[in-house]
C-alpha cells in the first residue's frame, strides 16, 4: 500500500467519530457513510489478500447488502486490465483518479505573478460564519455526487488534529483547505478556490503560506491531487508516490 | 472512420445522454454540462462503446472530461 494513504484513512476514521457519519469496521474493510447525499460516502482499507478483483467485488457486494457506501478507495497499481474486465462483468468501475502527493515544508521563494499584496491574508478560520464559507467554497468546486454538510465542517473543527485554513483578499475568502495532522504528517484536503478567483495564483499562494508557516516543523506534508492540478503541486515542490482510484458499484434497481 | 465522421457520431451519443437542450460543440467541457458527474461519465462510456462498437480501458477514459478529448481518444482507438 502506498505510504501517504495512512494519513487519507487516518482522516476518514476520525471523521466517523462525527454524530452525523456513520462508521463500520469489518475484518476485511472499514467505511464511512453520512446521511443520504452527503460526504463521506466510501469504504477504505480493504485488505487485498491476493484476486483483487474479486474481492473487491466481494466487499462492495457486502457494503451494498448491509446499506454501506457503494464507492470504494483502491490503490490503483493493484489493477490492470483483467481486474477492469471482471469488476465491470460485475457491473463496478472507476470514476475517479487520485494522485497521491508528499513534500516536505520549506520556504518557498514568493510568486512574482501571485496575489501578495496587504490585501491579502492567510489565516486559520474560527468563526461559524468562515466555516459556512468554506463549506460553500468547497461544494461549489466539488460537489457532484455527495456535498460537505455545514454542521459536520463545524463538528471537525473542534476535533484534534483538524484545522481550516484560507486565503483571503479584501476581506473575502478566495481559497482554502482543511488540515488533518497525525503522526508528524500532516494531510491537506478540500483545496479549493472560489470559481471568481480561479487562475490569478490564490491557490498557488495558499499551498505556498502553508508551506511556509503553518506546518514549518511538523514534518510530511500530503495531499490527493485530482489530474488537472497535478502540475501545480509539483511546481510547490510535491512529488507523486502513487494513484488512487474510486470505484463505485452500480445498485440493482 | 474519418475525424469528422468520429466527431459526428460523437456529439450525438452526448446529445442522447445528456439531451437535445444542452449546447454540445467540440469546445464544451464537464463544466458546461451539469448532469456529467462522474457517474453519468460511466453512462456516457457505455453509450460511446455501442456507437463505435469498441471497448475502450476504463483507467485511459475516466479523466476525459471534455468532447474534444474524447473525441481524440475515440480516433486513436477506431480512426484507422
Amino acid at each position: 500500500m502506498i505510504e501517504n494513504v495512512h494519513n487519507l484513512f487516518g482522516f476518514y476514521r476520525e471523521t466517523g467519530f462525527c454524530s452525523s457519519v456513520s462508521f463500520t469496521k469489518t475484518d476485511r474493510f472499514s467505511a464511512i457513510s453520512g446521511a443520504k447525499n452527503s460526504w463521506p460516502q466510501l469504504v477504505f482499507d480493504i485488505d487485498f489478500q491476493e484476486n483483487t478483483a474479486q474481492e473487491l467485488n466481494q466487499v462492495l457486494t457486502q457494503a451494498v447488502n448491509r446499506k454501506l457506501p457503494v464507492f470504494a478507495v483502491c490503490d490503483a497499481a493493484l489493477f490492470g486490465e483483467k481486474e477492469l474486465d471482471y469488476l465491470r462483468q460485475n457491473e463496478i468501475y472507476p470514476v475517479k483518479f487520485w494522485t497521491l502527493m508528499h513534500a516536505f515544508p520549506q520556504p518557498l521563494p514568493q510568486n512574482p505573478n501571485g496575489q501578495q499584496s496587504e490585501k491579502t491574508e492567510f489565516r486559520k478560520l474560527y468563526t461559524d460564519a468562515e466555516l459556512e464559507e468554506f463549506t460553500a467554497l468547497v461544494n461549489a468546486e466539488f460537489a457532484q455526487n455527495a456535498s460537505l454538510s455545514v454542521s459536520l465542517t463545524k463538528e471537525l473543527n473542534v476535533k484534534d488534529g483538524v484545522g481550516f485554513y484560507g486565503l483571503f483578499f479584501d476581506g473575502k475568502l478566495t481559497s482554502g483547505l482543511q488540515t488533518f495532522s497525525e503522526n508528524q504528517t500532516t494531510g491537506l484536503y478540500f483545496i479549493a478556490t472560489d470559481a471568481a478567483f480561479r487562475g490569478r495564483g490564490f491557490a498557488t499562494e495558499l499551498i505556498r503560506q502553508v508551506m511556509n508557516n503553518s506546518f514549518g516543523n511538523s514534518g510530511e506534508l500530503v495531499l490527493q491531487a485530482v489530474q488537472k492540478a497535478v502540475p501545480l503541486y509539483r511546481r510547490l515542490g510535491f512529488s507523486e508516490e502513487g494513484k488512487l482510484v474510486i470505484f463505485w458499484k452500480k445498485e440493482k434497481i | 472512420m474519418t475525424r469528422e465522421e468520429t466527431v459526428s457520431k460523437t456529439l450525438a451519443t452526448f446529445r442522447k445522454v445528456f439531451g437535445e437542450a444542452e449546447n454540445i460543440n467540440e469546445q464544451t467541457t464537464a463544466d458546461d454540462i451539469r448532469a456529467w458527474d462522474s457517474l453519468n461519465h460511466i453512462v456516457l462510456i457505455q453509450e460511446l462503446e455501442k456507437t463505435f462498437n469498441l471497448k475502450f480501458n476504463l483507467f485511459e477514459i475516466i479523466e476525459i472530461r471534455d468532447v474534444a478529448g474524447m473525441v481524440d481518444y475515440i480516433f486513436s482507438k477506431a480512426g484507422k
